[in-house]
């Protein structure tokens, strides 16, 4: 191993760090909802907490219970999403990239509303 | 090296990186906490290709090891994941070798190669998913390409080792490239 490695390795690091801190939510207070978007379009919304209940297609399926959200079935092959496990906090999400299938936790009063592109 | 040498040695390496890469991609996950996170042991015989053979050849086995698991394995939309990942971590490594020849080493240019991997991927996950939230794994990804990177490079280190010690390999570099 070089210098040139250990640099490398520490760009990584503090760019991961950095990361890290961007994303990070900054406003978990007030309402949390639960989102779901499928193929680019919001197909669910319900609040986090005091909910229980499901989305579901053909495809997958999703449960929100006592604060938390997890994919409980999806058909995709690489399982991903299903094994992703449990979020409950905002900024937290669940993807299953076969199926185009995003699974999100938004504050209501967020600092970052979203991105555009 | 004759041609026909090189083609031989060339369908190895693709072989061998389409073999580990399907057999990593049976494997459940790497760590559940990061979703979709792997080693990336194919690029051990793509980044072997770019510092024995020259960078034609290393793109040569990303392109086909991609094709040949999607048309094998996969779901149509899996050929934009892995090419993306592929060329832009090769297009990575391949820049660096060039530029810091000197000051690098596989490890290094392994990591840089994992984390432009990662970033490839998500980009083409953002177009699909039209959504710039996914680039929310991008730091969980960044931290997971410097142990899977230099994993990855350490193997390719032992490889190229292993081949340097015998004659296979003898002037087939294109220094050129």
């Amino acid at each position: 191993m070089k210098k040139g490695d250990l640099l490398i390795i520490a760009i990584l690091l503090a760019t991961a760090a950095l990361l890290f801190l961007a994303f990070s939510p900054r406003d978990a207070g007030g309402v949390a909802y639960v989102v779901v978007i499928k193929d680019g379009r919001q197909v669910f919304r319900e609040p986090l907490h005091g909910t229980d209940t499901h989305w579901a297609d053909a495809h997958n399926r999703v449960v929100v219970r006592d604060g938390r959200v997890w994919m409980e079935w999806s058909d995709c092959a690489n399982q991903v999403c299903v094994h992703s496990g449990e979020i409950g906090e905002a900024g937290q999400q669940i993807v299953c990239l076969p199926n185009r299938v995003m699974v999100r936790i938004e504050a209501a009063n967020a600092a970052l509303d979203g991105i555009t592109y | 090296m004759n041609r026909v040498r090189r083609l031989v040695f060339l369908s190895l390496l693709v072989a061998m990186a389409t073999a580990v890469n399907y057999l990593e991609g049976l494997m459940p996950l790497l760590v559940p906490a990061f979703p979709g996170a792997k080693l990336g042991l194919a690029n051990v015989f793509s980044l072997f290709a770019l510092v024995s053979l020259g960078a034609a050849d290393a793109f040569t086995v990303v392109v086909v090891r991609c094709l040949l698991v999607a048309a094998v394995w996969g779901q149509p939309v899996s050929l934009a994941y892995s090419l993306a990942g592929g060329l832009l971590s090769m297009l990575a490594m391949w820049a660096l070798i060039r530029l810091f020849k000197e000051r690098l080493s596989l490890y290094g240019v392994s990591a840089a190669g994992a984390f432009f991997h990662n970033l490839g991927q998500l980009c083409v996950a953002a177009i699909i998913l039209q959504s710039g939230y996914v680039f929310g794994y991008l730091p969980v990804l960044t931290a997971v390409a410097v142990p899977t990177g230099l994993f990855v490079g350490a193997a390719t280190f032992l490889v190229k080792k292993a081949v340097d010690k015998t004659d296979l390999l003898k002037g087939a570099k294109k220094e050129a490239d």
